[in-house]
């Protein structure tokens, strides 16, 4: 459904979004692009999206190319930003009905399909009041709806559940999952939690500073990391003591260590066994352990394993342009000129002419108005590749970027 | 054909939202209409100066009042436009197949229209205030077309601006800067005579200066079709040229 190569993206600051890019998106499944804020996730998405355009590498959707056929794209593609993007003085119907306008789909095929949305996603009551009456779940779910208006077969979803409450959050996950078993819908979803993630996706990468550290299925990153993990505190660790803690890398029944800022993570096959032995080895070197716990892995040893870092530390990398930067000595008014090429025009007419199932398809019967057929919604189904359990690693840390 | 449907359906909306808040619209009335009533009163003996080309001064300074008011409610359709971005409509509107030049099109028609409104508005008071003659159908038309060419140009360049500066602060100050000095360097409050030779060297290229006086030559009835040519080319003119800017400065957006 996606697959991208080398895809790179330097902003006009120098700020370099996303490096080196490669990964595929197999129909039907979602897939969660994990990282922390600034890592590059929106970056990778305005790409995808046509929104914007790489400095190099390739990126093509559903076969086509998001910069040489961009409309054919963006037929194919709905999208969900990070902003809630419905108009607050239009009603939910009314912002369903533009939408519907703005994909140009025939009036009638618009009252049915909206109709069906505002069903799907339990809107019906509120769908006359303004969205600004709306609270922030129900924008949220709107904004989904109009994204659907045009029965899309890739959905990019840009941290869905960013700002709304634990209740909301679930409910919008069922409606998530809803929409990708019933109706094949691919899942592309950015998010920062990890839980989500692990909820909701099939396959999840894990990007972090414009890089993809890793791809898998939840349970194969977790794999992993077999075993346990234990994690040793200390009050305060001189660099001399550092390196006594580390050294129990070399212990025949560590598997690996992380150091954190106040203590070291270590995986061991067995924690039950492992805990007395390490305890013993620093006892030994006059070492004063502060506490210890065990866990089992979770997708955050996995994100600290490939990032070296807990996701919530992870620091903002400054994705994108501060506004005043162009009000800086030497800021993009001068930089600015030449530099962007003219965004590509719309599809032409016959694009659409030539293809009435593109904006003409009347599904009628099945659940809820919705077509019974669920294969419709993704017509070129290349088998399901979701449960494919083989983890997939296009890039790993190496050494220079582990730091 | 696709064109003008996007462009349209997105002009429904804009017009949809505007009233739905008649009050805002009615608010950047507020301003034209004190200085209509108090200028009129205050430059009232103007009009006895020797020279001076109207009976009364209200009667001279209503075509500038409605220019104001083309001013004063197109120069802040930028504003809006970075709110949509903000709030992810515009990214909304992008990821769909329409043509992006609509998105840019509709906005400022949409602007134009509701300042066509508005001026009616004025029109209406000033017609009661006894300030406005009765014109005849041709020479009304005339000037609602200076005002749409006006209105378009100047909601071109706030959309223009308001994609260069991508904030909302420097685009009110640019906004400010576009109104109240340019409408100085023209014959807005003071007939052209009047004006300063400098002053009238800035009011040869200042559109605001054409638009005031075809305005002015139309509504004192002093006009014939010929004499009104190039009021109306320079604005369309100006008003075609903005459009253009604004919609190539949008096409060629940064990321």
């Amino acid at each position: 459904m996606i697959k991208t190569d080398g895809l790179t993206k330097i902003y006009s600051s120098g700020c370099k979004a996303i490096e080196d890019l490669s990964f595929e998106v197999y129909p039907g499944e979602i897939f969660g692009f994990l990282g922390p804020n600034g890592a590059g996730k929106s970056s990778t998405i305005k790409i995808l999206t046509t929104l914007s355009r790489p400095t190099s590498g390739t990126a093509f959707v559903d076969g086509h190319d998001v910069m040489k056929q961009a409309g054919l794209v963006r037929e194919t593609i709905g999208y969900v930003a990070q902003e809630t993007g419905v108009d607050y003085f239009m009603s939910g119907r009314e912002n369903l009905n533009l939408q519907g306008r703005l994909y140009r789909l025939s009036s009638h095929l618009i009252r049915e399909r909206v109709g069906d949305l505002l069903q799907f996603f339990d809107l019906q009551d509120s769908a006359d009041q303004l969205v600004s009456t709306y609270s922030g779940g129900m924008r949220r779910k709107l904004d989904i709806a109009s994204a659907l208006i045009h029965r899309p077969r890739l959905l990019f979803l840009d941290e869905p559940t960013l700002g709304l409450d634990p209740q909301s959050r679930l409910a919008l996950w069922d409606l998530i999952r809803r929409l990708n078993q019933a109706f094949k819908v691919t899942v592309f979803l950015t998010t920062h939690y990890l839980d989500e993630a692990d909820t909701l996706a099939q396959r999840i990468g894990i990007i972090d500073q414009g890089r993809i550290r890793v791809i898998g299925t939840p349970d194969s990153l977790k794999d992993e990391i077999k075993g346990d993990s234990v994690n040793l505190s200390f009050e305060s660790l001189n660099g001399v003591q550092k390196q006594m803690v580390t050294a129990l890398r070399t212990e025949p029944y560590v598997k690996d260590l992380l150091e954190e800022e106040k203590g070291v993570r270590v995986y061991v096959a067995n924690g039950g066994e492992a805990i007395p032995l390490i305890l013993k080895s620093l006892q030994s070197k006059n070492l004063e352990v502060k506490s210890v716990t065990m866990s089992r892995p979770s997708l955050d040893d996995v994100f600290l394993k490939y990032t070296g870092k807990r996701i919530e530390d992870s620091a903002d990398s400054g994705d994108g342009n501060p506004w005043w930067a162009k009000w800086q000595k030497g800021g993009s008014w001068g930089g600015q000129k030449g530099k962007g090429k003219a965004e590509e025009e719309s599809p032409k007419l016959e694009e659409w002419e030539n293809d009435p199932k593109k904006w003409n398809v009347s599904e009628t019967g099945g659940q809820k108005g919705w077509p019974s057929d669920a294969s419709s919604w993704s017509s070129k189904e290349e088998g399901d590749h979701s449960k494919n359990q083989e983890t997939k690693t296009y890039w790993k840390a190496d050494e220079k970027n582990k730091e | 054909m696709y064109f003008f449907l996007d462009t349209w359906f997105l002009f429904q909306k804009y017009m949809k939202i505007t009233l739905r808040m008649p009050l805002w619209s009615l608010f950047t009335l507020v301003q034209p209409l004190i200085w209509l009533l108090i200028f009129g009163q205050l430059f009232r003996n103007f009009s006895s100066m020797p020279g001076f080309p109207s009976q009364s001064y209200m009667e001279f300074f209503l075509p500038g009042v409605l220019i104001m008011t083309v001013l004063f409610g197109s120069s802040w359709s930028g504003v809006s436009l970075l709110r949509e971005l903000n709030f992810g409509v515009v990214s909304k509107m992008l990821v769909s197949p329409i043509y992006r030049s609509s998105i840019v099109l509709s906005r400022v028609l949409h602007s134009a229209v509701t300042v066509l409104i508005q001026t009616l508005i004025i029109f209406g008071v000033a017609w009661v205030m006894g300030a406005a003659t009765p014109v005849s159908g041709i020479s009304f038309l005339l000037t609602l077309v200076l005002i749409f060419l006006l209105a378009v140009g100047f909601a071109s360049l706030s959309n223009g601006f308001a994609m260069v500066l991508q904030r909302e602060e420097p685009l009110v100050v640019i906004g400010n800067l576009m109104t109240l000095p340019l409408l100085f360097f023209s014959s807005a409050l003071v007939p052209a005579e009047f004006l300063p030779s400098w002053i009238g060297v800035i009011a040869s290229v200042n559109p605001i200066h054409y638009a005031v006086e075809g305005v002015r030559k139309v509504l004192v009835g002093d006009f014939t079709l010929q004499s009104l040519w190039l009021e109306h080319a320079v604005l369309l003119v100006f008003a075609v040229l903005t459009l253009v800017w604004a919609t190539f400065i949008f096409m060629r957006r940064k990321d």
